[in-house]
Protein backbone atom coordinates (compact mmCIF):
# COMPACT_ATOMS: atom_id res chain seq x y z
CA UNK A 1 0.00 0.00 0.00
CA UNK A 2 2.92 2.41 0.27
CA UNK A 3 3.43 3.52 -3.24
CA UNK A 4 0.11 4.89 -4.73
CA UNK A 5 -1.23 3.78 -7.87
CA UNK A 6 -1.98 6.92 -9.01
CA UNK A 7 -0.16 10.31 -7.43
CA UNK A 8 -0.63 13.81 -8.31
CA UNK A 9 1.21 16.25 -7.34
CA UNK A 10 0.68 20.24 -6.51
CA UNK A 11 -1.09 19.83 -10.47
CA UNK A 12 -2.06 23.55 -11.59
CA UNK A 13 -3.91 24.71 -15.02
CA UNK A 14 -4.53 27.78 -15.83
CA UNK A 15 -6.72 28.93 -18.84
CA UNK A 16 -5.98 32.52 -20.03
CA UNK A 17 -6.75 34.48 -16.92
CA UNK A 18 -8.67 31.82 -15.16
CA UNK A 19 -7.16 29.21 -12.82
CA UNK A 20 -9.10 25.91 -13.03
CA UNK A 21 -6.35 24.00 -10.90
CA UNK A 22 -4.33 25.39 -8.05
CA UNK A 23 -1.91 23.02 -6.64
CA UNK A 24 -4.36 20.10 -6.83
CA UNK A 25 -2.46 16.55 -4.65
CA UNK A 26 -4.94 13.10 -4.86
CA UNK A 27 -3.50 9.97 -4.22
CA UNK A 28 -5.55 6.58 -5.60
CA UNK A 29 -4.42 3.23 -4.04
CA UNK A 30 -4.62 -0.18 -5.34
CA UNK A 31 -8.26 -1.45 -4.74
CA UNK A 32 -9.51 1.40 -3.73
CA UNK A 33 -12.89 3.77 -4.69
CA UNK A 34 -11.94 7.42 -4.68
CA UNK A 35 -14.51 10.26 -5.30
CA UNK A 36 -14.24 13.61 -6.30
CA UNK A 37 -16.42 15.82 -5.49
CA UNK A 38 -17.02 19.54 -6.11
CA UNK A 39 -19.92 22.14 -7.54
CA UNK A 40 -19.60 22.70 -11.13
CA UNK A 41 -16.89 24.28 -12.22
CA UNK A 42 -14.81 23.57 -9.15
CA UNK A 43 -12.22 21.53 -12.11
CA UNK A 44 -12.57 18.39 -11.93
CA UNK A 45 -13.33 17.75 -15.68
CA UNK A 46 -9.92 19.78 -15.79
CA UNK A 47 -7.86 17.49 -13.42
CA UNK A 48 -9.25 14.70 -15.24
CA UNK A 49 -8.62 16.11 -18.64
CA UNK A 50 -4.70 16.58 -16.76
CA UNK A 51 -4.51 12.79 -15.43
CA UNK A 52 -5.30 11.77 -18.98
CA UNK A 53 -2.87 13.55 -21.48
CA UNK A 54 -5.85 16.45 -22.64
CA UNK A 55 -4.22 18.78 -21.29
CA UNK A 56 -0.79 20.17 -20.62
CA UNK A 57 -0.49 20.89 -16.52
CA UNK A 58 1.99 24.03 -16.28
CA UNK A 59 2.75 22.70 -12.74
CA UNK A 60 3.03 19.91 -10.83
CA UNK A 61 3.84 16.20 -11.62
CA UNK A 62 1.15 12.94 -12.37
CA UNK A 63 2.79 9.88 -11.80
CA UNK A 64 0.90 6.67 -12.00
CA UNK A 65 2.41 3.20 -11.39
CA UNK A 66 5.14 4.51 -10.47
CA UNK A 67 6.33 6.32 -13.67
CA UNK A 68 5.48 10.06 -14.55
CA UNK A 69 2.42 10.02 -17.20
CA UNK A 70 3.66 11.17 -20.88
CA UNK A 71 2.81 14.55 -21.23
CA UNK A 72 0.45 14.98 -24.36
CA UNK A 73 0.25 11.81 -25.65
CA UNK A 74 -3.06 10.35 -24.45
CA UNK A 75 -2.60 7.37 -26.21
CA UNK A 76 -0.20 6.34 -24.31
CA UNK A 77 -1.68 6.92 -21.03
CA UNK A 78 -4.06 4.26 -22.21
CA UNK A 79 -1.23 1.92 -22.60
CA UNK A 80 0.33 2.72 -19.36
CA UNK A 81 -3.51 1.36 -17.78
CA UNK A 82 -5.32 4.64 -17.05
CA UNK A 83 -8.71 5.05 -19.15
CA UNK A 84 -11.31 6.88 -18.55
CA UNK A 85 -14.89 7.88 -19.22
CA UNK A 86 -16.47 11.12 -20.23
CA UNK A 87 -19.29 12.88 -18.85
CA UNK A 88 -21.54 13.61 -21.95
CA UNK A 89 -20.74 9.86 -23.26
CA UNK A 90 -18.36 9.60 -26.46
CA UNK A 91 -19.08 6.42 -28.12
CA UNK A 92 -18.38 5.45 -31.95
CA UNK A 93 -21.94 6.12 -32.79
CA UNK A 94 -21.91 3.85 -36.36
CA UNK A 95 -20.15 1.28 -34.88
CA UNK A 96 -22.04 -1.83 -33.00
CA UNK A 97 -21.84 -2.31 -29.59
CA UNK A 98 -19.42 -5.19 -29.92
CA UNK A 99 -17.26 -3.15 -32.19
CA UNK A 100 -17.12 -0.70 -29.54
CA UNK A 101 -15.72 -2.87 -26.83
CA UNK A 102 -13.28 -4.38 -29.30
CA UNK A 103 -11.70 -0.70 -30.23
CA UNK A 104 -11.02 -0.98 -26.59
CA UNK A 105 -8.49 -4.60 -27.29
CA UNK A 106 -7.11 -2.10 -30.11
CA UNK A 107 -4.01 -1.01 -27.19
CA UNK A 108 -3.10 -4.88 -25.94
CA UNK A 109 -2.92 -6.14 -29.76
CA UNK A 110 0.16 -6.63 -31.24
CA UNK A 111 -0.92 -6.99 -34.87
CA UNK A 112 0.31 -4.66 -37.56
CA UNK A 113 -0.68 -3.70 -41.06
CA UNK A 114 2.10 -6.24 -41.96
CA UNK A 115 1.08 -8.80 -39.45
CA UNK A 116 -1.94 -9.56 -41.41
CA UNK A 117 -0.20 -10.49 -44.16
CA UNK A 118 3.07 -12.23 -42.68
CA UNK A 119 1.83 -14.01 -40.19
CA UNK A 120 -2.30 -14.38 -40.64
CA UNK A 121 -2.78 -16.99 -38.50
CA UNK A 122 -1.74 -15.76 -35.62
CA UNK A 123 -3.99 -12.34 -36.49
CA UNK A 124 -6.90 -14.70 -37.50
CA UNK A 125 -6.35 -16.15 -33.73
CA UNK A 126 -5.71 -12.71 -31.94
CA UNK A 127 -8.96 -11.20 -33.75
CA UNK A 128 -10.94 -14.16 -32.17
CA UNK A 129 -9.53 -13.46 -28.58
CA UNK A 130 -10.96 -10.17 -28.83
CA UNK A 131 -14.06 -11.33 -30.04
CA UNK A 132 -14.40 -13.55 -27.61
CA UNK A 133 -13.62 -10.86 -24.79
CA UNK A 134 -15.80 -8.40 -26.09
CA UNK A 135 -18.93 -10.69 -25.74
CA UNK A 136 -17.58 -11.75 -22.15
CA UNK A 137 -16.97 -7.87 -21.12
CA UNK A 138 -20.69 -7.27 -23.01
CA UNK A 139 -22.70 -9.85 -20.65
CA UNK A 140 -20.77 -8.47 -17.62
CA UNK A 141 -21.56 -5.54 -17.56
CA UNK A 142 -25.16 -6.68 -18.63
CA UNK A 143 -25.67 -5.80 -22.07
CA UNK A 144 -25.90 -9.40 -23.06
CA UNK A 145 -27.76 -9.95 -26.37
CA UNK A 146 -26.97 -6.51 -27.59
CA UNK A 147 -24.06 -6.86 -29.13
CA UNK A 148 -24.90 -6.47 -33.07
CA UNK A 149 -27.11 -3.35 -32.37
CA UNK A 150 -25.64 0.15 -33.77
CA UNK A 151 -24.66 2.08 -30.59
CA UNK A 152 -26.39 5.19 -30.83
CA UNK A 153 -29.37 2.83 -30.61
CA UNK A 154 -29.23 1.96 -27.09
CA UNK A 155 -30.61 3.58 -24.24
CA UNK A 156 -29.12 6.29 -21.91
CA UNK A 157 -28.23 4.09 -19.34
CA UNK A 158 -27.11 0.99 -21.40
CA UNK A 159 -24.68 3.73 -23.26
CA UNK A 160 -22.64 4.35 -19.88
CA UNK A 161 -22.64 0.49 -19.60
CA UNK A 162 -21.19 0.05 -22.67
CA UNK A 163 -18.69 3.27 -22.17
CA UNK A 164 -17.69 1.86 -19.09
CA UNK A 165 -17.06 -1.69 -20.89
CA UNK A 166 -15.41 -0.66 -23.66
CA UNK A 167 -12.80 1.17 -21.29
CA UNK A 168 -12.35 -2.06 -19.16
CA UNK A 169 -11.42 -3.94 -22.77
CA UNK A 170 -8.24 -1.78 -22.46
CA UNK A 171 -7.52 -3.81 -19.30
CA UNK A 172 -6.84 -0.61 -17.37
CA UNK A 173 -5.20 -0.95 -13.60
CA UNK A 174 -6.93 2.56 -13.00
CA UNK A 175 -11.11 3.28 -14.26
CA UNK A 176 -11.82 7.07 -14.12
CA UNK A 177 -15.65 7.75 -14.63
CA UNK A 178 -16.77 11.24 -15.11
CA UNK A 179 -20.47 11.35 -13.84
CA UNK A 180 -21.15 7.50 -14.57
CA UNK A 181 -24.87 8.48 -12.82
CA UNK A 182 -25.36 11.65 -14.11
CA UNK A 183 -29.36 11.46 -15.04
CA UNK A 184 -30.11 8.35 -13.84
CA UNK A 185 -32.66 7.35 -11.77
CA UNK A 186 -32.33 5.86 -8.02
CA UNK A 187 -33.07 2.31 -9.39
CA UNK A 188 -29.97 3.05 -12.31
CA UNK A 189 -28.02 4.59 -9.82
CA UNK A 190 -27.53 1.15 -7.83
CA UNK A 191 -27.09 -0.90 -10.17
CA UNK A 192 -24.44 1.56 -11.52
CA UNK A 193 -22.98 1.59 -7.86
CA UNK A 194 -23.24 -2.44 -7.99
CA UNK A 195 -21.56 -2.60 -10.82
CA UNK A 196 -18.79 -0.10 -10.09
CA UNK A 197 -18.10 -2.40 -6.87
CA UNK A 198 -17.83 -5.40 -8.97
CA UNK A 199 -15.09 -4.08 -11.51
CA UNK A 200 -12.97 -3.02 -7.91
CA UNK A 201 -13.21 -6.79 -6.99
CA UNK A 202 -11.46 -7.40 -10.21
CA UNK A 203 -8.90 -5.76 -8.71
CA UNK A 204 -8.86 -2.45 -11.08
CA UNK A 205 -8.87 0.80 -9.25
CA UNK A 206 -11.66 3.45 -9.34
CA UNK A 207 -11.89 7.32 -9.24
CA UNK A 208 -15.11 8.40 -10.00
CA UNK A 209 -16.29 12.12 -10.33
CA UNK A 210 -20.08 12.93 -8.97
CA UNK A 211 -22.47 15.71 -7.90
CA UNK A 212 -24.94 13.00 -5.34
CA UNK A 213 -22.94 12.81 -1.99
CA UNK A 214 -25.07 10.45 -0.67
CA UNK A 215 -24.58 7.80 -3.70
CA UNK A 216 -20.64 8.64 -3.90
CA UNK A 217 -20.48 8.16 -0.24
CA UNK A 218 -21.84 5.21 -0.07
CA UNK A 219 -19.41 4.05 -2.74
CA UNK A 220 -16.17 5.50 -2.20
CA UNK A 221 -13.32 4.29 0.41
CA UNK A 222 -12.15 8.38 -0.12
CA UNK A 223 -13.26 11.62 -1.26
CA UNK A 224 -11.46 14.49 -2.16
CA UNK A 225 -13.54 17.97 -2.57
CA UNK A 226 -12.71 20.44 -4.97
CA UNK A 227 -13.41 23.99 -4.85
CA UNK A 228 -12.35 26.71 -6.92
CA UNK A 229 -9.99 24.86 -8.65
CA UNK A 230 -8.44 23.81 -4.96
CA UNK A 231 -8.18 21.05 -2.32
CA UNK A 232 -10.91 21.78 0.10
CA UNK A 233 -10.91 18.56 1.99
CA UNK A 234 -9.98 15.21 1.69
CA UNK A 235 -10.80 11.98 3.89
CA UNK A 236 -13.04 9.27 4.52
CA UNK A 237 -16.49 9.51 3.42
CA UNK A 238 -17.96 9.91 7.35
CA UNK A 239 -14.84 12.98 7.67
CA UNK A 240 -16.24 14.62 4.76
CA UNK A 241 -19.36 14.59 5.43
CA UNK A 242 -18.72 16.17 8.53
CA UNK A 243 -16.32 18.71 7.49
CA UNK A 244 -17.81 21.83 8.61
CA UNK A 245 -15.78 23.72 5.18
CA UNK A 246 -17.13 21.43 2.82
CA UNK A 247 -20.56 21.99 4.03
CA UNK A 248 -20.43 25.45 4.07
CA UNK A 249 -18.78 25.69 0.47
CA UNK A 250 -20.46 22.82 -1.06
CA UNK A 251 -22.91 20.12 0.69
CA UNK A 252 -24.25 23.43 2.63
CA UNK A 253 -27.93 23.29 3.01
CA UNK A 254 -28.37 19.72 1.39
CA UNK A 255 -26.76 17.79 4.36
CA UNK A 256 -28.60 20.03 7.10
CA UNK A 257 -31.54 19.17 5.64
CA UNK A 258 -30.86 15.40 5.50
CA UNK A 259 -29.43 15.35 8.60
CA UNK A 260 -31.98 17.96 10.34
CA UNK B 1 -28.76 -3.64 -77.63
CA UNK B 2 -25.29 -4.80 -78.15
CA UNK B 3 -23.96 -0.79 -78.09
CA UNK B 4 -25.57 -0.29 -75.07
CA UNK B 5 -24.12 -3.47 -73.40
CA UNK B 6 -20.71 -2.58 -75.10
CA UNK B 7 -20.70 0.82 -73.70
CA UNK B 8 -21.78 -1.19 -70.08
CA UNK B 9 -18.36 -2.76 -70.37
CA UNK B 10 -16.54 0.18 -71.36
CA UNK B 11 -18.37 2.43 -68.48
CA UNK B 12 -18.05 -0.43 -65.72
CA UNK B 13 -14.10 -0.75 -66.61
CA UNK B 14 -13.88 3.06 -66.51
CA UNK B 15 -15.93 2.72 -63.01
CA UNK B 16 -13.02 0.47 -61.39
CA UNK B 17 -10.69 3.27 -62.11
CA UNK B 18 -12.76 5.44 -60.73
CA UNK B 19 -14.14 3.88 -57.90
CA UNK B 20 -10.48 3.10 -56.68
CA UNK B 21 -9.50 6.62 -56.33
CA UNK B 22 -12.54 7.86 -55.12
CA UNK B 23 -11.87 5.69 -52.66
CA UNK B 24 -8.26 7.35 -51.17
CA UNK B 25 -10.77 10.46 -51.34
CA UNK B 26 -13.35 9.45 -49.09
CA UNK B 27 -11.19 7.45 -46.99
CA UNK B 28 -9.08 10.60 -46.13
CA UNK B 29 -12.11 13.00 -45.90
CA UNK B 30 -14.03 10.07 -43.85
CA UNK B 31 -11.20 10.54 -41.02
CA UNK B 32 -10.16 14.35 -41.14
CA UNK B 33 -12.82 15.64 -43.24
CA UNK B 34 -10.39 17.23 -45.61
CA UNK B 35 -10.47 17.15 -49.10
CA UNK B 36 -6.92 15.86 -50.46
CA UNK B 37 -7.21 17.27 -53.83
CA UNK B 38 -3.56 16.30 -54.29
CA UNK B 39 -4.66 12.86 -54.54
CA UNK B 40 -5.44 13.15 -58.21
CA UNK B 41 -1.80 13.63 -58.71
CA UNK B 42 -1.08 10.58 -56.95
CA UNK B 43 -2.56 8.93 -59.28
CA UNK B 44 -0.26 9.98 -62.02
CA UNK B 45 2.70 9.77 -59.92
CA UNK B 46 1.67 5.91 -59.92
CA UNK B 47 0.99 5.49 -63.46
CA UNK B 48 4.39 7.66 -64.85
CA UNK B 49 6.36 6.04 -61.86
CA UNK B 50 4.65 2.13 -63.32
CA UNK B 51 5.60 3.70 -67.15
CA UNK B 52 9.28 4.40 -66.23
CA UNK B 53 9.57 1.12 -63.77
CA UNK B 54 8.49 -1.12 -66.03
CA UNK B 55 10.47 0.32 -69.19
CA UNK B 56 13.81 -0.22 -66.72
CA UNK B 57 12.82 -3.77 -65.90
CA UNK B 58 11.81 -4.83 -69.19
CA UNK B 59 15.57 -3.18 -69.96
CA UNK B 60 17.42 -5.22 -67.87
CA UNK B 61 15.68 -8.62 -69.62
CA UNK B 62 12.88 -9.25 -66.69
CA UNK B 63 10.07 -11.22 -67.93
CA UNK B 64 6.83 -8.84 -68.98
CA UNK B 65 4.89 -10.64 -65.77
CA UNK B 66 7.71 -9.88 -63.59
CA UNK B 67 8.58 -6.44 -64.39
CA UNK B 68 4.79 -5.69 -64.24
CA UNK B 69 4.50 -7.13 -60.55
CA UNK B 70 7.44 -5.19 -59.64
CA UNK B 71 6.63 -1.68 -61.78
CA UNK B 72 3.43 -2.24 -59.88
CA UNK B 73 4.94 -2.47 -56.05
CA UNK B 74 7.49 0.21 -56.96
CA UNK B 75 5.08 2.68 -57.65
CA UNK B 76 2.68 1.62 -55.00
CA UNK B 77 6.04 2.22 -52.43
CA UNK B 78 7.12 5.45 -54.18
CA UNK B 79 3.11 6.45 -54.15
CA UNK B 80 2.82 5.66 -50.46
CA UNK B 81 6.12 7.91 -49.79
CA UNK B 82 4.94 10.33 -51.15
CA UNK B 83 1.56 10.55 -49.57
CA UNK B 84 3.02 10.15 -45.98
CA UNK B 85 5.02 13.17 -47.02
CA UNK B 86 2.18 14.96 -47.69
CA UNK B 87 0.04 14.18 -44.70
CA UNK B 88 2.89 14.71 -42.01
CA UNK B 89 4.68 17.93 -43.30
CA UNK B 90 1.84 19.32 -44.96
CA UNK B 91 -1.67 18.83 -43.43
CA UNK B 92 -0.57 17.33 -39.79
CA UNK B 93 1.04 21.02 -39.06
CA UNK B 94 -2.56 22.25 -39.88
CA UNK B 95 -4.94 20.02 -38.15
CA UNK B 96 -5.96 22.80 -35.58
CA UNK B 97 -5.87 25.40 -38.36
CA UNK B 98 -9.48 26.79 -40.14
CA UNK B 99 -10.58 24.12 -42.65
CA UNK B 100 -9.53 26.35 -45.39
CA UNK B 101 -5.95 26.21 -44.76
CA UNK B 102 -5.28 23.05 -45.88
CA UNK B 103 -7.67 23.06 -48.98
CA UNK B 104 -6.00 25.43 -50.22
CA UNK B 105 -2.76 23.71 -48.91
CA UNK B 106 -3.98 20.62 -51.28
CA UNK B 107 -4.67 22.45 -54.09
CA UNK B 108 -1.58 23.81 -54.14
CA UNK B 109 0.33 20.66 -53.84
CA UNK B 110 -1.28 19.56 -56.51
CA UNK B 111 0.12 21.48 -58.87
CA UNK B 112 3.46 21.11 -56.95
CA UNK B 113 3.43 17.21 -58.20
CA UNK B 114 2.37 17.83 -61.22
CA UNK B 115 4.99 20.57 -62.67
CA UNK B 116 7.58 18.23 -59.77
CA UNK B 117 6.39 15.89 -62.63
CA UNK B 118 6.74 17.42 -65.75
CA UNK B 119 10.34 18.34 -64.19
CA UNK B 120 11.00 14.92 -64.19
CA UNK B 121 8.69 13.21 -67.08
CA UNK B 122 8.44 16.17 -70.01
CA UNK B 123 5.82 17.78 -71.05
CA UNK B 124 5.23 15.11 -73.67
CA UNK B 125 2.55 12.25 -73.60
CA UNK B 126 4.34 9.20 -72.88
CA UNK B 127 4.19 5.71 -74.47
CA UNK B 128 2.90 3.49 -71.82
CA UNK B 129 4.65 -0.41 -72.42
CA UNK B 130 2.14 -2.61 -74.23
CA UNK B 131 1.36 -5.00 -71.38
CA UNK B 132 0.25 -7.78 -74.08
CA UNK B 133 -3.11 -7.78 -72.28
CA UNK B 134 -5.13 -6.33 -76.18
CA UNK B 135 -5.99 -9.84 -76.73
CA UNK B 136 -10.05 -9.75 -76.84
CA UNK B 137 -13.15 -11.96 -76.51
CA UNK B 138 -16.64 -11.50 -78.34
CA UNK B 139 -19.68 -12.40 -76.21
CA UNK B 140 -22.41 -11.37 -78.94
CA UNK B 141 -21.26 -8.80 -80.68
CA UNK B 142 -19.61 -7.36 -77.22
CA UNK B 143 -15.64 -7.43 -77.30
CA UNK B 144 -14.36 -7.84 -73.86
CA UNK B 145 -10.13 -6.76 -73.85
CA UNK B 146 -8.07 -8.88 -71.14
CA UNK B 147 -7.28 -5.49 -69.53
CA UNK B 148 -10.58 -4.55 -69.16
CA UNK B 149 -10.90 -7.89 -67.30
CA UNK B 150 -7.62 -7.82 -65.25
CA UNK B 151 -9.50 -4.25 -64.26
CA UNK B 152 -12.52 -5.25 -63.52
CA UNK B 153 -10.45 -8.20 -61.41
CA UNK B 154 -8.34 -6.25 -60.27
CA UNK B 155 -10.65 -4.05 -58.82
CA UNK B 156 -12.73 -6.46 -57.17
CA UNK B 157 -9.39 -8.07 -55.62
CA UNK B 158 -8.62 -4.80 -54.01
CA UNK B 159 -12.25 -3.73 -52.28
CA UNK B 160 -12.52 -7.03 -50.94
CA UNK B 161 -9.10 -6.73 -49.22
CA UNK B 162 -10.00 -3.17 -48.45
CA UNK B 163 -13.20 -4.05 -46.95
CA UNK B 164 -11.61 -6.74 -44.76
CA UNK B 165 -9.42 -4.29 -43.45
CA UNK B 166 -11.43 -1.42 -42.65
CA UNK B 167 -14.61 -3.66 -41.43
CA UNK B 168 -12.68 -6.83 -39.66
CA UNK B 169 -9.53 -5.55 -38.53
CA UNK B 170 -8.40 -4.21 -35.52
CA UNK B 171 -6.07 -1.71 -37.23
CA UNK B 172 -9.13 -1.15 -39.56
CA UNK B 173 -11.88 -0.66 -36.11
CA UNK B 174 -9.45 1.48 -34.81
CA UNK B 175 -9.73 3.97 -37.77
CA UNK B 176 -12.93 4.09 -38.08
CA UNK B 177 -12.65 4.76 -34.24
CA UNK B 178 -10.51 8.08 -34.79
CA UNK B 179 -13.23 8.97 -37.51
CA UNK B 180 -16.16 9.09 -35.66
CA UNK B 181 -14.65 10.27 -32.13
CA UNK B 182 -10.87 10.91 -32.26
CA UNK B 183 -10.73 12.34 -28.25
CA UNK B 184 -12.47 8.57 -27.26
CA UNK B 185 -10.17 7.08 -29.53
CA UNK B 186 -6.97 8.49 -28.10
CA UNK B 187 -7.91 7.90 -24.36
CA UNK B 188 -8.83 4.08 -25.54
CA UNK B 189 -5.07 3.82 -26.48
CA UNK B 190 -5.67 4.05 -30.43
CA UNK B 191 -2.58 6.22 -31.97
CA UNK B 192 -4.67 8.65 -34.16
CA UNK B 193 -2.10 10.23 -35.75
CA UNK B 194 -1.11 6.73 -37.02
CA UNK B 195 -4.99 6.22 -37.76
CA UNK B 196 -4.77 9.49 -39.74
CA UNK B 197 -1.63 8.62 -41.64
CA UNK B 198 -3.02 4.71 -42.77
CA UNK B 199 -5.50 6.00 -44.48
CA UNK B 200 -3.52 8.25 -46.31
CA UNK B 201 -1.00 4.81 -46.82
CA UNK B 202 -4.43 2.94 -48.20
CA UNK B 203 -5.43 5.64 -50.58
CA UNK B 204 -2.20 6.39 -51.75
CA UNK B 205 -1.70 2.54 -52.73
CA UNK B 206 -4.80 2.24 -54.42
CA UNK B 207 -3.89 5.36 -56.65
CA UNK B 208 -0.89 3.92 -57.17
CA UNK B 209 -2.85 0.47 -58.63
CA UNK B 210 -5.09 2.75 -60.61
CA UNK B 211 -2.48 4.26 -61.84
CA UNK B 212 -1.30 1.72 -63.80
CA UNK B 213 -4.30 0.70 -64.79
CA UNK B 214 -5.51 3.98 -66.38
CA UNK B 215 -2.23 3.97 -67.79
CA UNK B 216 -2.54 0.31 -69.52
CA UNK B 217 -5.99 1.29 -70.44
CA UNK B 218 -5.49 4.44 -72.35
CA UNK B 219 -1.43 3.39 -73.31
CA UNK B 220 -0.31 6.49 -72.59
CA UNK B 221 1.18 8.98 -69.45
CA UNK B 222 1.53 12.63 -69.00
CA UNK B 223 2.07 14.53 -66.61
CA UNK B 224 -1.20 16.31 -66.27
CA UNK B 225 -3.65 12.77 -66.09
CA UNK B 226 -4.42 13.08 -62.47
CA UNK B 227 -6.07 16.64 -62.65
CA UNK B 228 -9.19 15.56 -64.49
CA UNK B 229 -9.23 11.96 -63.13
CA UNK B 230 -8.94 13.41 -59.68
CA UNK B 231 -11.85 15.82 -60.15
CA UNK B 232 -13.77 13.05 -61.70
CA UNK B 233 -12.90 10.40 -58.77
CA UNK B 234 -13.63 13.32 -56.10
CA UNK B 235 -17.49 14.00 -57.95
CA UNK B 236 -17.72 10.19 -57.70
CA UNK B 237 -16.82 9.82 -54.06
CA UNK B 238 -19.54 13.03 -53.33
CA UNK B 239 -22.25 11.53 -55.55
CA UNK B 240 -22.02 7.95 -53.30
CA UNK B 241 -22.00 10.11 -50.28
CA UNK B 242 -18.48 11.12 -49.11
CA UNK B 243 -16.83 9.19 -46.24
CA UNK B 244 -18.96 5.90 -47.26
CA UNK B 245 -16.85 3.36 -48.93
CA UNK B 246 -19.10 1.63 -50.79
CA UNK B 247 -20.69 4.83 -51.70
CA UNK B 248 -17.34 5.55 -53.09
CA UNK B 249 -17.23 2.33 -55.34
CA UNK B 250 -21.12 2.68 -56.25
CA UNK B 251 -21.08 6.89 -57.13
CA UNK B 252 -17.68 5.40 -59.48
CA UNK B 253 -19.41 2.93 -61.16
CA UNK B 254 -21.79 4.73 -61.38
CA UNK B 255 -19.72 7.91 -63.15
CA UNK B 256 -18.47 5.57 -65.44
CA UNK B 257 -21.39 3.65 -66.53
CA UNK B 258 -23.31 7.68 -67.49
CA UNK B 259 -19.65 8.65 -69.34
CA UNK B 260 -19.62 5.66 -71.32
CA UNK B 261 -23.44 5.82 -72.26
CA UNK B 262 -23.05 9.70 -73.03
CA UNK B 263 -20.47 8.53 -75.19
CA UNK B 264 -22.33 6.01 -76.64
CA UNK B 265 -25.75 7.73 -77.61
CA UNK B 266 -25.31 11.49 -77.45
CA UNK B 267 -25.38 11.51 -80.84
CA UNK B 268 -27.95 9.51 -81.43
CA UNK B 269 -30.50 11.22 -79.18
CA UNK B 270 -29.62 14.85 -80.40
CA UNK B 271 -29.39 14.43 -83.88
CA UNK B 272 -25.67 14.83 -83.39
CA UNK B 273 -26.17 18.35 -82.20
CA UNK B 274 -23.66 17.22 -79.30
CA UNK B 275 -21.61 14.75 -80.26
CA UNK B 276 -19.87 12.15 -78.00
CA UNK B 277 -17.44 14.67 -76.90
CA UNK B 278 -20.17 15.96 -74.50
CA UNK B 279 -19.63 12.84 -72.67
CA UNK B 280 -18.50 14.58 -69.39
CA UNK B 281 -21.19 17.67 -69.48
CA UNK B 282 -23.87 14.67 -69.80
CA UNK B 283 -22.49 13.13 -66.45
CA UNK B 284 -22.21 15.74 -64.80
CA UNK B 285 -25.63 17.33 -65.29
CA UNK B 286 -27.01 13.90 -64.04
CA UNK B 287 -24.72 14.27 -61.01
CA UNK B 288 -25.77 17.72 -60.47
CA UNK B 289 -29.71 16.82 -60.37
CA UNK B 290 -28.73 13.49 -58.37
CA UNK B 291 -27.45 15.92 -55.76
CA UNK B 292 -30.03 18.68 -56.22
CA UNK B 293 -32.76 16.06 -55.19
CA UNK B 294 -30.36 14.32 -52.40
CA UNK B 295 -27.54 16.26 -51.24
CA UNK B 296 -25.83 13.96 -49.06
CA UNK B 297 -25.31 11.24 -52.08
CA UNK B 298 -26.69 8.18 -53.06
CA UNK B 299 -25.10 5.83 -49.70
CA UNK B 300 -24.69 9.25 -47.58
CA UNK B 301 -25.36 9.79 -43.94
CA UNK B 302 -27.01 13.14 -43.18
CA UNK B 303 -25.04 15.72 -41.65
CA UNK B 304 -23.17 13.86 -38.31
CA UNK B 305 -25.09 14.60 -35.24
CA UNK B 306 -23.57 17.03 -33.27
CA UNK B 307 -22.58 16.12 -29.37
Amino acid sequence: MSVPLLEARGVSKRFGGVRALQGVSLEVYENTIVGLIGPNGAGKSTFFNVLTGLYVAEEGTVRFAGRPLSVGQPHQVAAAGLVRTFQNIRLFPQMSVLENIMVGFHVRTRAGLWGAWLRPSAVRQEEHAILTGAQELLDWVGLAGQGGRVASTLSYGDQRRLEIARALATRPRLLALDEPVAGMNGVERQRMAQLLQRIREQGIALLVIEHDVRWIAGLCDRITVLDYGQCLAQGTPAEIQRDPRVIEAYLGTAIEERHG
Amino acid sequence: MATFLQQLVNGLTLGCIYALVALGYTLVYGILELINFAHGDLVMLGALLSLSLMRLFLDWGIPLPGAVALALAGAMAGCVGVGLLLERLAYRPLRQAPKLAPLITAIGLSMTLEQGAALIWGRDYLAFPDLGLSHSWVFGGIVVTAIQGVIGGGTLLLLTVLLWIIHRSSLGRAMRATAQNPVAAQLLGVDTDRSIALAFVIGAALAAVAGLMVGAYYQVGHYTMGFMLGLKAFTAAVLGGIGNLQGAVLGGLVLGLLEALGAGYLGDWTHNVFGSNYKDVFAFALLIAVLIFHPSGLLGRHAPEKV
